[in-house]
This record gives C-alpha cells, structure tokens and sequence, in this order.
C-alpha cells in the first residue's frame, strides 16, 4: 500500500516538475527546432525512464506510511502554490525534497541533511553557470573560425542540440530518480520508479507544447551557440550530482536537482561571456528567492501539518518555536509582498484608468468643438438661404412693380385709343402680356431651386431609391413633402387640377403603394 | 539526404549572386551601348537582363522552398529570406531602369554622356560591393561589417554625382526644354535608386551581423 501511494505520488510530481522543470530545459532546445513537437510525446518520457534506471538501486527512506508521503506531497504543493507570488518559475523537486527533510524533522528531530543539499545546491548553480561560461566560449570560437557555410554550422549545431537535449533528459531522469530515497519503497522498486516518472511526464505532455513555445519566445529567444552550452551544462550537472562517487569529485554528495534552476543559472554564464542580459537582475533575485524559499517553505508547512494532526512529535520546544517564527516570517513577507505588488498593480491600474479619462475627455472636447462647427456652418447656411430668400422677395416686389406700371401705361394709352380696330389690338396685347405673366416661369424656377437646396438630403435620396421618376414626378414629390394641396400644386405646376389628381395616382403606382397606404407619410418616411 | 539538400540551397544562392553580379555587368553595358547609339546590342542587353531576372526568380522561390522545409532553420531563415528578396530587388530595379531606356528612349546630349556612365559606374559598384559583403556573412561573418562599407561610400559617390549631373542639367543647359530636362533627372534618379537598393542589403547584413553573431 505504501509503494503504491508513493508510486502515485511520485507520478504525481514528476507531472508537476514536468510542467515548472520540462518545460524550462525543453524551450531553448525547441527554438533551435531540434527537436519538433511530434518526437517529444514518445521521446521525453523514454528518456526519462531510461535514466532513472541508470542510477543505483537501494531502499527508498523507512519509517514513512502512506499518510506521510499523503503529507509530503500535500506540502510541497502548497509550497510550489504559494511559490508562484515570488516567481513564475518555482523549483517543484526541490519543494518534494525540503517537505521530505520536514517530515524527517518532525520523526526524527534531524532534517536529515539539509546542509548537504543545501552545498550541493550552491555548487551545482556555480558549477552550471561556470560549465555554460566555458561552452559557450568553445562553441563561439570553433563557429568563428569554422570556414564551413553558415548553414552547414547551424544544421550541424542543431544536431548536437538534439543529441545534448537527449543527453540531458537521460541525466535528468537518473538524478531525478534519486528522489526515491524520500519514499518509503521497496529495494527493487526502480521499475516502478521509472514508471512513475514516464507517467507523470506522458500525462503532463498534451499541455506542455504551449509552454514551452512561450517561454522559448519569451526567455530563451537565444543564439545557438548559447542554446547549446545551456542544455550541454544542465546535462553534466545533472550527470555529476546523481551519484556519490561523481558528486564528491566536487565536494558534495548525490542531490536531488532542479533542472530549471541549473538552465536559469547556466543562461546566467552565457550572459556572462557574451554580454549581453537574457535575464533581468530582479528576475535573477527572484529566481535565487524562491530556489531558497519554496524548500524552505515546504519543510515548515509540512512540519506544522504534521503538528497539528499529531503534536509536537519528537520536536523540542526551541524548534517548535523556531517553526512558528519561521512560518509567520513567511507569511508575514507573503503578505507584504503581495500587498506591495496589489498596490504597485492597483497604482499602475489607477494612473491607466486616469489616463483613459483624458483620452475619452479629450475625444469628448473635440467631438462638442466639431459639432459646434458643424451648427455654426448649418446657422450660416440658413441666414444666407434667408438672405438670398429675402433677395427674391425684393427682386419680386420691383418686378412686379414694374410690369403693373408697363401694364397701366398700356392701359392708358388704349383707354386714349379711338379706333375701336386699334383699341382692340391694345387690348390684346395687355391681355398676351397678362397671359404670358400668369405663367410665373422664372418665380417657379427659382421656387424649385430654393426647395431642392433646403431639401438636398431628401433629393439625393430619392434620386438613389428611385432613379426611374421623371423630372416633374420629383417635383411633385418634393412638393408633396412640403405638405402643399393639389390646388397648390396644380398652380406650381401650370397644370389643371385634375391633371395634378392624375400625377398623384401615377406616382402612387411608382411607388408601389396600395390603396391603405398614405402617399404623403410614404414620401416623408423617404 | 540532408547533405544534398543543404549543399542544394547553398548551390542556388551562390548562383543568385551570380546573378546579382552578371546584371550589374549587363546594365552598364545596356547604358552604354544607349548612350553610344548601339540599338541592336541594347536589344541583346535587354534579353540577357530579362533572362536573368527570371532566373533569379525561380532561385529565390527554390531557395525559400527549401529553407522554410527543413525545420533547422528556424530562427535564420526570416532573416535570410529578406536579404535574399532585397537582393533579387536589385535585379527588377536593374530591368526596370533598362527597360525605361528602351521604351522612352531619353534624349540625353553629348555632353552629358560621360556623367552618366560615371553615375553608372559608381551605381554598380555599390551593388558589386554588396555582393562580397552578403557572401561573407554566410562564410566569414566577422568580415560582414567591413564590406559593407564600400557599399556605403559608392553609394554616397552616386549620391554626389547625381547631383553634380542634375545641377549640369537645370544650371547650365538651357537649350534643352523643361520635359526633357525632367525625363533626365528621372533617369539620373533611377540609375541612382540602385545604389539605394544596394545600401538596403547592406543595412540587412548589418542587423543580421549583429542578431546571429558567434
């Protein structure tokens, strides 16, 4: 039962450190198009698996049942979870390691080689940085002074990365399955080991494509010389801490690693030899913060979870208060942090939100100083329609004066007429010139062009709906609009009447209306 | 497999040089021979120039085939496509500028021979320097930047000496008319806008130098 819910567990968190550790080593290796995301499902997972059985077999940790690998895992989520307000990046194996040395701290009383892991971990960021340093400087100088062409050495690059990438995962594996030793598992557990970890990354691969494309763009947008110093660096690191006899080459003894931390660390190097900053000094504090602080994290709240369920267990008062101490620490500095960053975001949403209101007041000024144009222009278009309409008044009133004028001279003179012959071709005359006048021709025309220039909206939109009305239906429909009877009408016209009647009923079948329907409200609907 | 698919493309872009080269020879040529009155060796200028264009079109396209198929290239193919199309863009603005000759058939005196063949020349040239620069990224990219240089300096020369020959134009040759003394600042301007073109393939090695350094 306890192999079978640290098997799970184990799956668990290599689904987890798939997602915060895969994803890191995998992007600079996807820029390179090495590897394309079609190898990576059956790739990864193998890879991972062949490793893990590289590293030496041995009994996993004794003592613990299954509520505390329950525990330890509880732990370590909580901490990768809480993690995520100090950096996007939170080293999840780390976290498994520190809420193991908590329950060991509780049962025990010892953490269980803190220290140890905590000199491997310094070493083995130094050493990652230094290794990446001292590749990327190789691989520059042979690029530089290789006579092949430049897509000869990017290809071939490119192959190494792959094979590197490889490399990589088979050490990755071997050093994460090191992580059997925090498990209570049987001695020859490491194909349920290998298991467990090909599981937890197959199950985490469908999501990763995203990811890794992401962060790749965002983080590892890198050179491939760099690319490769990176994945070869994670590779020897990984390789060198997975076993005792490697890792006391440098002084220290076979440790769990983050493999995202070394590749954030060797990144570090590159930057380093060639610099340039692939990474900001804020996101490198806060890389180093939670590499320190999600461990730590872990080991307190597994440590107080156990308390809580069980006691004080074999803690003295001295730690028990030093935990406490610790944890309100943690989440004292949680809180100020996240109520600095809700302030920092809240005074940036603030000033965006300010800074939206000038913009909608400014559009809001410019609009009421373009509407007010546009009324002032309608104003003056109207006085001068006034103006000219005024002009015609006047014009209208003296021409009307001086053909009543015409007309009397030619009245007076006929009246002095005594041949009837003569009179009565006097007569005529006024009554041609009257007839003639009667007509109103240039009053009408000047009428017409005074309406269509008020009415210029309604004319072009009937000209656009009803391009088959002839010159006089248009008129009579503008008219009809103006709200004129067809006595009116017919005088504006110089029709009869009826002749109007007769207009008005061909123009309703222009339109299409039926006998119900009002031609007045349909010309004014137009 | 993917040796012979790489030296493929490698092979088509040395080609595509070769033809930048070749149509930097013929345009001078095409000059020349207009300037000197030669209409059937114009004729032939203009055939060559048509034929290498072509040419240098399908290169391209095989070229972008190729690099956009095989997925090793991701990060430089943007970058190497884009030199390659301001490079065939040298080309079309050659054709073009040979082909204006052809069909307007400028009246270009005498006197005014000698500048524009120097003109010519100095245009050409900053194309002829391009083309080391841009093959030098591919093999020696440390050189890059030293090539691309002359690319500027001959294209300042063309600069002065468009100059030069349109004040000689509007200053001093008053017998010509106005349209004409148009149509030969248009022809100084665009034997001119291949130096311009030339300055751009520079300017793009310049960048790529730069992003994919060793």
């Amino acid at each position: 039962m306890d192999g079978i819910v640290s098997i799970l567990a184990l799956a668990v968190m290599m689904c987890l450190c798939s997602f915060t550790d895969l994803s890191v080593i995998l992007a600079p290796v996807q820029n390179c198009s090495a590897i394309r995301r079609s190898a990576l499902i059956p790739a990864v997972p193998v890879l991972i698996c062949a490793g893990s059985f590289l590293t030496a077999g041995g009994s996993g940790a004794a003592g613990i049942d299954a509520a505390g690998v329950a525990i330890i895992c509880l732990g370590a989520l909580g901490a990768v979870a809480a993690g995520r307000l100090i950096s996007a990046y939170r080293p999840s194996l780390w976290a498994f390691t520190g809420a193991a040395a908590g329950y060991s701290l509780f049962r025990n009383g010892d953490p269980g080689g803190v220290k140890d892991w905590l000199l491997a971990a310094i070493v083995s960021l130094a050493l990652a940085a230094l290794t990446a340093a001292l590749l990327c400087r190789a691989i520059s100088l042979i690029c530089r002074h290789s006579r092949k062409h430049r897509l000869i050495l990017v290809r071939n690059l490119g192959i190494c990365t792959s094979v590197a990438a490889a490399l990589m995962l088979v050490c990755a594996g071997a050093n994460i399955s090191l992580i059997r030793g925090s498990f209570p598992l049987a001695a020859d557990g490491r194909s349920g080991v290998a298991l467990a970890l090909a599981a937890g990354t197959l199950a985490a691969l469908p999501f990763l494509g995203r990811s890794i494309g992401s962060l790749g763009e965002r983080q590892f947008d890198l050179n491939y010389d760099v690319i490769l110093a990176t994945v070869c660096s994670v590779a020897v690191v990984c390789a060198l801490f997975s076993s005792d006899a490697a890792a006391g080459c440098v002084g220290c003894k076979a440790t769990v690693m983050s493999p995202g931390l070394l590749a954030f660390a060797a990144l570090g190097g590159c930057s380093a030899v060639k610099r340039q900053e692939y990474m900001s000094g804020a996101e490198a504090a806060r890389l180093a913060l939670s590499g320190i602080g999600v461990p730590l994290t872990a080991l307190v709240l597994t440590c107080l979870t156990l308390m809580l369920i069980y006691g004080a267990g074999n803690l003295s008062p001295v730690r028990v208060m030093v935990l406490a101490v610790a944890l309100l620490a943690l989440m004292s500095g949680t809180v100020i942090y996240t109520l600095y960053s809700r302030s920092r975001h809240s005074g940036q949403a603030l000033r965006d939100q300010e800074e939206q209101i000038n913009e909608n007041r400014h559009t809001l000024n410019s609009l009421e100083v373009k509407n007010m144009t546009i009324e002032n222009e309608h104003l003056r278009n109207q006085l001068e329609l006034k103006r000219q309409e005024l002009l015609s008044v006047a014009m209208n009133i003296t021409e009307q004066k001086e053909f009543i004028g015409r007309l009397n001279g030619m009245v007076k003179q006929a009246r002095l007429l005594s041949d009837p012959a003569e009179k009565d071709r006097a007569l005529h005359e006024i009554s041609a010139q009257l007839s003639l006048r009667m007509n109103f021709d240039n009053e009408i025309d000047r009428f017409y062009t005074q309406v269509e220039q008020l009415h210029k909206d309604f004319t072009v939109r009937l000209q656009e709906k009803f391009p088959q009305l002839t010159g006089g239906e248009r008129r009579l429909t503008t008219l009809l609009r103006l709200g004129f009877s067809t006595k009116y009408i017919a005088a504006l016209m110089n029709i009869a009447p009826k002749s109007a009647e007769i207009c008005r009923h061909r123009l309703r079948s222009k339109f299409g209306l039926d006998r119900k329907q009002s031609l007045t409200d349909f010309i004014k609907s137009i | 497999m993917f040796s012979k698919k790489i030296n493929r493309t490698i092979e088509n872009m040395d080609k595509l040089f070769d033809a930048v080269d070749r149509a930097q020879l013929v345009f001078k040529e095409g000059v020349k021979n207009y300037l000197y009155g030669e209409t059937p060796q114009l004729s032939d200028n203009l055939q060559t120039m048509s034929g290498i264009k072509s040419d240098a079109e399908i290169l391209l396209r095989e070229i972008e085939s190729d690099l956009y198929r095989q997925s090793a290239y991701v990060r430089l193919r943007g970058d190497v496509m884009r030199l390659l199309e301001r490079v065939v863009n040298i080309i079309t603005k050659i054709d073009n500028n040979l082909c204006q000759f052809e069909i307007e058939r400028p009246y270009i005196p005498v006197a005014l021979n000698a500048d524009y063949l120097k003109l010519t020349e100095l245009s050409t040239k900053s194309v002829e320097s391009a083309i080391p620069a841009a093959k030098s990224y591919f093999r020696s990219p440390d050189l890059t930047v030293e090539k691309s240089h002359r690319v500027y300096f001959y294209a300042q020369e063309a600069d002065k000496q468009a100059k030069t020959l349109k004040r000689t134009v509007f200053h001093t040759m008053n017998e010509l008319k106005l349209s004409e003394k148009f149509h030969l600042r248009y022809f100084a301007l665009h034997i001119e806008e291949i130096s311009h073109a030339a300055i751009k393939v520079a300017d793009q090695l310049s960048v790529m130098a730069i992003k994919n350094s060793f």
